[in-house]
């Protein structure tokens, strides 16, 4: 375990630094200089401003210091917020998004978990019906239509919801619904056809020629190797549920990290760009490492490493 | 034992082969393809998603052309028209619609807009605005709008017609000039939703088919050439599949420009990863057979064993994966357009649509509907066709 | 001394698929006493597994036991509830299965799989239970049982797998052990331990066994009585001596000449039996194998016959042993070795 371990650490700090460089040099190779704005700005300016931020360094240099700041989490000032750091924009924006997407995790892992099991015991039965048709709609629909479709009937139409924001336990439902709608149908989906493969496997037979109750039989027997499959797929998703808010986080005003992230789209800001892009990347190769450490210990099969 | 029928000596004659041959059961060999269409055409689901993408495709490719509209043609007086039209009796066979902007329209009884009535005088203090059409006298009063800001479903504005109060429609029919409506520039929202069907498919089909090439090129080179190829080649990919991809199209989009070329090739160069692995797979169980063998003996060159043998043996695998690759791809594209990176206007992808009507969810949410639902009606079309050929392709389940 | 432990009256078990009713067991009757091993041979498709589960009422959906009774120990099994059902499996009857790689579930370790039916028949605690489960691995001859069973499945060899699965059976010494078809996942030298382990188990624990099987070379070694299943039917039923020396019914000979012997040297030839199985979904009005049968009648396509007993306990269905049947030349299939 602990040599797999060591492994996938360095597997880890091998793929952010891939993920740095890519993204340095993606951003350094966009076609003229980060303040080439829809306004001209004079050449001495424009001089000054790329002294103050090393720009007139030779690349390499710029790699360098670059990737030096990514080790020591000092991702820069902001090019366009005059004042801002990266970090700060960081600091501010992430609560709102790990929030989010903690709600939105629990959702998926504590209503698509059961929600695959129960249509899967209850093959054929309108339970499974009604699990199969949410579910196959769920993955049909994308986050902004859940998140709009939620805003027209619950605030706009009902008046019941509150619809920007992140202030009281009431703003976080529409948030919530439509940025675990995709994930938790998903899940759901395999959930089910997980534990219906499952359940046809002899080792389930052997359990019940023991005399054991059924229960124990699904518990025991069918869902730890029926989640697996479930499991591994939980560590991109979380990851993407933290980061990939940014579509939900603008519908609902929230103001998270996708808000930033959008905004540095919009307006060009590539430090922000650049920084916020490898910290979602970090955490989500962090989740995913964390996920596939916890997947080992699920799975005895893993233990020898390869 | 007793006998409960009669023992005749005839019983006991010997039957000839024939009488047995004929209770064999004959049935036609299939090729891997026949059988595989045979059972897709058993799953209904799948038969339902194949004809509603084959409906969607005519009608994005035929649609546009036979509609009076063009995608791009504006008319800012007939902005925002809803798709149902509310309609106040003005006299026998007039009817007018008070615009959501408190303009005034002149709509025949079955639903077409005759002309927009131009409004005579307007208090902008009093917030009322006066028509006159035909002879008669018509005021809008929206003073409600402000006061109702925060309640919903409550009046906004109210009609007197000469002199008479007359706040509830008379009638309510379908929009029959615009079927779905306009948007904010007075645009056909049906057009430009076909036209978007166009933009939407043609992305996704296209990206859908760069990753197939390029990752059937790189999984089936690191699969055929193997050992440290394959382990280098395998370990990129497992690199840059702990990557949240999107962020990389993301950056690729603004490296490109915004276009629709630019979101096929950001598509298709970093979604390829996973198709990599799956033709890796295949190649890997596949090149172990004899036939592969065979060919290798006889002389044929890497490159036509991986043409001829190993691509067309993993087809199965990889075409219920392009099915599922096209509603991710729909889905990206629309996220794209969500945050600004879609195609620029005036032309429209449903992303773009969808993003264009977010701004009047709260007035005209009918704009977004629309590409809604043909965004949805997509996804799980191509959802149900994978499905029905995972189960059809997949050799185990063969019977 | 001969007190039946079970006895199967007229069993008749369908699969209610959406295709149609699937007659896998169409009326079945046999006994077994006492410490005996009964063998039931039959090709796939024959019934004989789904014998075995309907005894263990351990059919899922959409399978059930139409009608017919189960005596065990004088009870009706089909007659119990789940929770009494419960109490029988694994405890007082067993069952071993054919595929070793996929019966042990991966995921726990091999003690655990032991120990779960011992803590759940026997209420004892759970330090026992795993001396009962290294017992039990020893008495199957894995070494170093005290190590072995904290391992997982996948560090098993095939043979130590069904090895285990026995040792899991045998851990509540049950008064009946099914193995169904134990041996057939198994590379030809570990099938003979395995079947060696078997015959040395029955002598040692002293349960009654069933060895379900579609090769007639595994069940001549353990099995001292043979039931022939067809097409959800018993065929023909015997001591192992009549069975392979005198056999009866056309299926049985055909079972015998498919069989390869290495006393015959080359001179044998394996006669396949042509023609496949029957449709359980449509069985045939008359008897089941007489689409392949080569002495088949006029009156085999049309009436089911009943049984024809040659000598006490020797019985088969078959018209050439009505008292009007023409004679037959038949080949037997049996090849003593001359001398």
């Amino acid at each position: 375990m602990g040599k797999y371990i060591i492994r996938r650490l360095i597997s880890m700090i091998i793929t952010l630094v891939f993920v740095a460089s890519i993204t340095f040099f993606l951003m350094h190779a966009v076609p003229g200089g980060p303040f080439q704005s829809e306004k001209a700005l004079p050449e001495a300016v424009i001089q000054a401003l790329n002294e103050k931020y090393h720009l007139d360094d030779p690349l390499w240099k710029q790699y360098l210091d670059y990737m030096k700041g990514v080790f020591t989490f000092q991702l820069g000032p902001s090019f366009k917020r005059v004042g801002t750091t990266v970090n700060d924009l960081i600091i501010a924006g992430f609560p709102y998004s790990a929030k989010l997407g903690f709600f939105a995790t629990l959702a998926i892992v504590a209503l698509g978990i059961p929600a695959g099991i129960i249509s899967a015991l209850k093959s054929n039965k309108w339970q499974d019906y009604l699990v199969t048709i949410l579910a196959t709609v769920g993955v049909a629909v994308p986050s902004f239509v859940i998140g709009a479709l939620f805003i027209y009937v619950f605030s706009s139409k009902l008046g019941w919801l509150p619809s920007f924001g992140l202030t009281s336990w009431k703003h976080y439902i529409g948030p919530v619904i439509a940025l675990s709608g995709f994930s938790l149908a998903f899940v759901a989906r395999l959930t089910r056809s997980s534990v219906l493969e499952v359940m046809q496997q002899d080792y389930i037979r052997t359990a019940r020629a023991k005399g054991l109750p059924e229960i124990v039989v699904i518990v025991k027997h069918a869902l730890k190797n029926a989640l697996i499959p479930v499991v591994t797929y939980l560590g991109p998703m979380i990851a993407a549920m933290m980061t990939g808010s940014f579509i939900v986080e603008k519908i609902f005003a929230i103001p998270g990290m996708g808000k930033y992230f959008v905004e540095s789209v919009s307006s060009r800001d590539y430090t922000v760009l650049m920084g916020t892009t490898i910290f979602y990347a970090a955490f989500s190769i962090t989740m995913i490492f964390v996920v596939d450490i916890a997947y080992g210990f699920i799975d005895p099969r893993i233990k020898l490493g390869d | 034992m007793t006998d409960q029928f009669k023992i005749t000596p005839d019983l006991w004659e010997p039957i000839v082969i024939e009488d047995r041959e004929k209770d064999k059961i004959v049935r036609k060999s299939l090729t891997y393809w026949q059988d595989a269409w045979r059972r897709l055409k058993k799953n209904h689901l799948s038969m339902l998603g194949l004809g509603v993408i084959f409906l969607l495709a005519f009608a994005a490719i035929i649609g546009p052309t036979l509609s009076p509209y063009s995608y791009s043609d504006q008319d800012l007086n007939m902005s925002n028209m809803p798709p149902r039209l509310e309609l106040h009796k003005l006299e026998d066979g007039t009817f007018v619609h008070v615009h959501k902007e408190y303009r005034l329209y002149e709509v025949s009884e079955s639903g077409e807009i005759l002309s927009r009535i131009q409004h005579t005088k307007e208090d902008m203090i009093n917030k009322t605005r006066e028509f006159e059409f035909n002879g008669n006298e018509i005021v809008i009063d929206y003073k409600l709008a402000a006061i109702n800001k925060d309640v919903p479903n409550a009046p906004k504005f109210t009609l007197t017609i000469n002199g008479q109060q007359n706040d509830t429609a008379d009638k309510t029919v379908w929009n029959k000039t615009y079927l779905f409506g306009t948007d904010t520039l007075g645009r056909d929202i049906f057009v430009r939703n076909l036209f978007g069907a166009r933009i939407s498919l043609l992305i996704a089909l296209v990206a859908t088919i760069v990753q197939f090439f390029i990752g059937v090129i790189y999984g089936g080179v690191s699969g055929y050439v193997g050992g440290r190829v394959d382990n280098f080649m395998m370990r990129v990919v497992d690199i840059v599949d702990t990557i949240p991809l999107m962020l990389y199209v993301i950056l690729l989009m603004v490296v490109l420009g915004a276009g629709l070329m630019t979101i096929i090739i950001a598509l298709g160069s970093v979604y390829w990863v996973r198709m990599a692995r799956l033709v890796r797979g295949q190649v890997l169980s596949i090149k172990e057979n004899e036939f592969i063998l065979a060919a290798r003996t006889l002389g044929a060159s890497p490159w036509r064993i991986m043409v001829r043998h190993l691509i067309p043996n993993s087809m199965g695998a990889i075409i219920v994966s392009l099915a599922m690759m096209v509603p991710s791809a729909i889905f990206t594209e629309s996220f794209l357009s969500f945050i600004g990176l879609g195609v620029s206007a005036p032309q429209a992808s449903w992303g773009t649509l969808a993003s264009d009507a977010m701004g009047g969810l709260r007035t005209y949410a009918y704009q977004l509907f629309v590409p809604s639902f043909f965004i949805s009606m997509t996804v799980l079309s191509f959802n149900f066709l994978g499905d029905g050929l995972r189960d059809a392709l997949d050799p185990r389940l063969r019977k | 001394m001969t007190e039946k432990i079970l006895e199967v009256k007229n069993m008749k078990t369908s699969f209610y698929t959406h295709v149609g009713e699937v007659q896998a067991v169409r009326g079945v009757s046999f006994h077994l006493d006492k410490g005996e091993a009964l063998g039931i041979v039959g090709e796939s498709g024959s019934g004989k597994s789904v014998t075995s589960m309907s005894v263990m009422r351990l059919l899922q959906y959409p399978g059930t036991i139409k009608e017919g009774e189960v005596f065990f120990k004088g009870e009706d099994l089909v007659k119990k509830s789940k929770a009494e059902m419960m109490s029988v499996r694994g405890n007082q009857i067993a069952m071993i299965f054919q595929d070793p790689m996929t019966s042990l579930n991966p995921v726990y370790t091999i003690g655990n799989q032991i120990m779960e039916a011992v803590i759940r028949h026997q209420k004892v605690s759970k330090a026992e239970a795993r001396e009962r489960a290294i017992d039990m691995l020893k008495l199957v001859g894995i070494p170093s049982p005290e190590t072995r069973v904290d391992n997982y499945p996948h560090e098993f060899s095939g043979g130590m797998r069904q090895r285990a699965m026995i040792a899991i059976a045998l851990s509540c010494q049950p008064d009946l052990l099914i193995a169904d078809e134990p041996t057939t996942a198994l590379d030809v030298t570990i099938q003979a331990q395995i079947l060696e382990l078997l015959k040395d188990l029955k002598k040692k624990v002293n349960t009654s066994i069933i060895l379900i099987t579609h090769d007639l070379g595994v069940v001549a070694d353990v099995c001292s009585r043979i039931i022939v299943m067809y097409g959800g039917l018993i065929m023909e039923e015997g001591r192992a001596e009549d069975i392979f020396y005198e056999p009866l019914h056309p299926y049985t000979m055909g079972l015998l000449k498919s069989i390869p012997r290495l006393d015959l040297g080359h001179k044998q030839r394996l006669v396949p039996i042509p023609g496949s199985p029957p449709d359980l979904i449509k069985p045939p009005k008359g008897c089941p194998f007489a689409a392949r049968c080569p002495y088949a009648m006029k009156i085999c396509l049309e009436h089911q016959p009943g049984y024809y007993e040659r000598k006490p306990g020797h019985k088969a269905a078959c018209w050439l042993y009505h008292q009007d049947a023409p004679t037959w030349e038949l080949d037997t299939g049996v090849r003593r070795v001359k001398g």
